[in-house]
């Protein structure tokens, strides 16, 4: 009599993705049940990186808060010293001078290039390319000399701060930003053509991951995951904060909603966040770079919240004061959060190494997640 | 406070290309005057071991085993070296030239190590594993012919006896990957076995089909019978097909990319030798790029001539060809993502099995004519 | 920005005293009593003109005397944004899920349970204290957002709860 399938079927094995594994990036653990290279379940297990930030911000003047926020999402620090700075703006009626919301605007959208050129050396090597991702670095390398010309640090940032920014920009910073971006974008069309044409590539990532629109709006996902999907939700368009209303850029929307789709946005977005510094600097006026603030700060009792566009998704800071020298709450609404909490579904009945390819194109950074 | 602005500086590229040209040059020239030299003084000792076989068999073994170590540590700096190239950055620079004593620092390094047991391991199979899948490596260059005279023993079944041993590769792989108790171990293992056997069928496929061509299985005579046109040429619409199902079955057999997931590090730390370090570690490494040079050797053995060439000396011809058939599978291998488990199955049974049945079957209609 | 007869659509099925409308803007934010809060949430999900499918956050703080909610829609097809504002008692915290019409609430109310000990009755793991925790180690005493939360050392997290010495 032949055996069916499920009397030969072996005792699923269970193991465990991360804490320490090369590609978690982070301290993500996956508690993955297997029945041979299938994934039968998956868990994601989270905290390790918890460090009670949103906690710490309690006992913190509203000013003192912007270094923690470095530390949520590492890859974008200044996406982030943005987002906490426009909650502290708006929960004491603040405004920002033009000059320095431009300034912003191009420095944020310089850091999403380097965080997606982490994601594209970062992806290239999950699938197993690994020349991609020194080419990316070498790329990111010059981002970052950039931003460090700007804000003297090369990953946390604390520069973007309640009221403008704190120094104009430096001498000859244009011209760098120009010789920068022309190699930027040979480059990218190298990279391109290294991985994105390639058929391997195309095999691992096509159809994989498949996140319908439905499933994208009702899990919450936001950022080039969601825009992966078909759906043009770009906080930058919907709502805009800055001067992004003054700006012309597109939207990357792609419809398939498979890890290609994801990856191709935020690679069509490397492109948009040049043009858009580009624009920054033809319209940018003179002035202001701060506001007037007041020694001791102590905003209005109420509520407040911002909505930004960080390269993971909407990055949200929610705030309460009282009245008093430190919020009563803050709370971060970090895109990678979300995103994870889509895995279990999202990575039922896949292979082990679409495990990876799924969870690298959701591109969560783990500062973020645990906070 | 300044900012680097980084140009492809094409001078530096093309003092390495250089420099490199003049290192290759120079290390030709000096194998090239090696037959120059009064070997002949030596009679009397190559007479006296001729007479007694066992010091012939253990000299030959002692040669084939310090050039199969010796060689791995060139080809593992020269694949750091091409890797950097590729990659815009450098390589090892440090030790010695060019970072040439690198991978010795590296092997002693290995060599100091602790030996780690895991503590719930399979400790028999553990041990032995390195060694059962270094073995079959090391047995296959005894039939690997380097030239007319420089072959450890020309079997007349030589290439069947490639197939049979290097097969028991997969044997050291399985070992290591059960004897590690380790999950990820496991799967890289299997994934390893599974991948081995089902490569090894059009591989077969194409050997016998250039062994159907030259009407011998001594790798001697297979070089030998190419000593006007190479294979390649003198067959090529059935032979570049099976080149290059080949040299795809060889990367799949040494698990480098893009058929590289027995140790896939992205997906399973390491694969089989996760669990490994020190010397036994050093034993896998050794296997790959001893299986590297072999396989590209043997490729060249079948399909390029073997030691064939003008000019130089046979064995730096060997070893040329051989080289730049590494360089190529290097290149491969540094430029291709990697493919999932199923699609390599997929690609091997339902692609190359039956190109390569047909292309056998060509090759016999040829060979029969 | 939903319609001025949308509002009055809202206001006729939710009494005066369970739901207030207040503008910040040009977004809604609705004060509902926790009782109406699930009604509330499947009208706003059904309902044409509210159209709410998008969940974009669920937060909490302490006040000292009750545990606010705030919860934030927003509507893809009409493009507006709704905040829903409800409060839970201190002493007997709990609130409907709503995981049921919008799944990514799951891990978010998990953390509202995890740092302020909030119950969403419904939710999968609703009562099942190792699997709700999320950030927080499983058996960890407490919730430390509270404002009255005193940190208490509960052991080496790798070895489990052992007495300080």
């Amino acid at each position: 009599m032949p055996l069916t399938s499920t009397e030969i079927s072996s005792p699923g094995m269970t193991i465990n993705m991360g804490p320490q594994h090369p590609s978690t990036h982070g301290v993500l653990r996956l508690l993955v049940e297997l029945d041979g290279e299938v994934v039968h379940s998956c868990r994601p297990v989270i905290g390790y990186l918890h460090r009670g930030l949103e906690k710490m911000f309690e006992a913190r003047p509203y000013r003192q808060c912007i270094p923690f926020t470095d530390r949520l999402d590492y890859l974008a620090a200044l996406n982030n010293n943005l987002a906490i700075s426009q909650a502290v703006e708006r929960v004491g009626n603040i405004t920002v001078p033009e000059r320095a919301q431009y300034i912003r605007v191009m420095l944020c959208e310089m850091n999403r290039i380097a965080s997606h050129l982490v994601f594209l050396g970062t992806y290239a090597t999950d699938i197993g390319a690994t020349t991609v991702f020194l080419y990316a670095f070498r790329d990111r390398e010059k981002m970052l000399d950039l931003l460090e010309m700007m804000t003297g640090a090369r990953l946390t940032y604390n520069w973007i701060r309640p009221g403008g920014v704190p120094t104009d920009l430096p001498e000859g910073f244009e011209k760098a930003v120009r010789s920068v971006f022309e190699e930027l974008k040979v480059t990218l069309d190298e990279n391109n053509r290294l991985l994105t044409g390639n058929r391997i590539f195309r095999v691992r990532t096509e159809g994989i991951g498949v996140i319908s629109k439905e499933q994208a709006i009702a899990w919450g996902s936001t950022g080039p995951v969601i825009r992966g999907s078909g759906v043009p939700y770009d906080i930058r368009k919907i709502a805009p904060y800055e001067v992004y209303d003054r700006l012309d850029f597109d939207v990357p929307v792609f419809d398939q909603g498979d890890c290609m789709a994801r990856y191709l946005v935020r690679i069509e977005e490397i492109r948009q966040s040049m043009r858009i510094v580009e624009q920054c600097f033809k319209d940018m006026p003179d002035g202001e770079i701060m506001t007037k603030m007041p020694k001791i700060f102590r905003p209005p009792a109420g509520e407040a919240y911002s909505r930004t566009e960080s390269p993971r998704g909407e990055l949200s800071f929610f705030m309460v004061s009282d009245g008093s020298l430190n919020p009563v709450r803050v709370h971060v609404r970090a895109p990678s959060f979300i995103h994870l909490s889509m895995l279990p579904d999202l990575l039922k009945g896949v292979k082990v190494a679409d495990v990876i390819a799924i969870l690298g194109s959701l591109d969560t950074v783990l500062g973020e997640v645990d906070r | 406070m300044s900012v680097r602005v980084y140009t492809s500086s094409k001078s530096y590229r093309a003092g390495q290309f250089f420099g490199g040209l003049i290192v290759a040059l120079i290390v030709i020239a000096i194998a090239s005057l090696l037959p120059l030299l009064p070997w002949y003084k030596l009679n009397p000792v190559l007479d006296f071991i001729g007479m007694h076989p066992w010091l012939n068999a253990f000299l030959k073994a002692f040669v084939v085993v310090n050039f199969v170590a010796l060689h791995v540590l060139f080809l593992i700096w020269l694949e750091r070296k091409f890797a950097g190239w590729m990659q815009a950055r450098l390589g090892p620079k440090h030790v010695g030239w060019q970072g040439l004593g690198q991978t010795l620092a590296d092997a002693i390094k290995l060599f100091l190590k602790e030996d780690i047991v895991p503590a719930k391991a399979d400790r028999q199979l553990f041990a032995i594993a390195p060694f059962l899948s270094f073995m079959p490596t090391l047995l296959t260059f005894m039939v690997l012919p380097f030239s007319a005279a420089w072959i450890a023993y020309d079997y007349d079944l030589g290439a069947l006896f490639v197939v049979a041993v290097s097969t028991n590769v997969a044997l050291g792989v399985l070992a290591a990957g059960w004897g590690a108790n380790n999950k990820y171990s496991i799967l890289g293992g299997a994934r390893a076995v599974a991948q081995l056997l089902s490569y090894e069928i059009p591989m077969v496929m194409m050997i016998l089909a250039v062994v159907t061509l030259s009407d011998t299985m001594s790798m001697k005579q297979i070089v030998l019978r190419q000593a006007h046109l190479w294979n390649i040429v003198a067959y090529w619409p059935v032979m570049i097909p099976a080149f290059l199902i080949f040299l795809t079955c060889a990367l799949a057999e040494l698990n480098r990319t893009p058929f590289d997931l027995p140790e896939a590090e992205s997906e399973l730390v390491s694969g089989f030798h996760t669990e490994y370090s020190g010397m036994r570690f050093a034993f896998f490494y050794l296997a790959e790029f001893a299986n590297n040079f072999f396989s590209a050797g043997f490729a060249v053995t079948l399909f390029f001539g073997g030691w064939y060439g003008p000019i130089l000396p046979p064995v730096v011809w060997f070893t040329l060809k051989t080289l730049i058939l590494i360089c190529v599978m290097m290149w491969i291998r540094w430029t291709l993502p990697r493919l999932r488990i199923d699609q390599v199955m997929g690609f091997c049974w339902k692609v190359l099995v039956p190109i390569s049945l047909v292309v056998y079957c060509i090759t016999a209609l040829i060979a029969l004519k | 920005m939903p319609t001025p007869e949308a509002i009055s659509k809202l206001q006729q099925l939710f009494s005066e005293d369970q739901l207030k409308v207040d503008w910040a803007g040009k977004e809604l934010i609705l004060n509902v009593e926790s009782d109406s809060f699930k009604n509330l949430c499947t009208f706003l999900r059904r309902d044409t003109d509210f159209d709410c499918d998008f969940l974009a956050d669920i937060t909490s703080w302490d006040t000292g005397v009750s545990f606010p909610l705030w919860y934030r829609f927003h509507s893809m097809s009409l493009n507006h944004t709704v905040i829903i504002r409800t409060n839970v008692s201190r002493d007997n915290p709990i609130i409907a899920t709503v995981t049921d019409i919008w799944p990514g609430a799951d891990w978010l109310e998990r953390e509202c349970f995890d740092m302020y000990g909030i119950d969403f009755e419904g939710h999968p793991f609703q009562g099942d204290l190792a699997q709700m925790r999320i950030l927080m180690p499983k058996d960890w005493d407490g919730f430390p957002f509270r404002k009255d939360y005193e940190p208490v050392f509960s052991g080496d997290p790798l070895h489990g709860p052992q007495e300080r010495n």
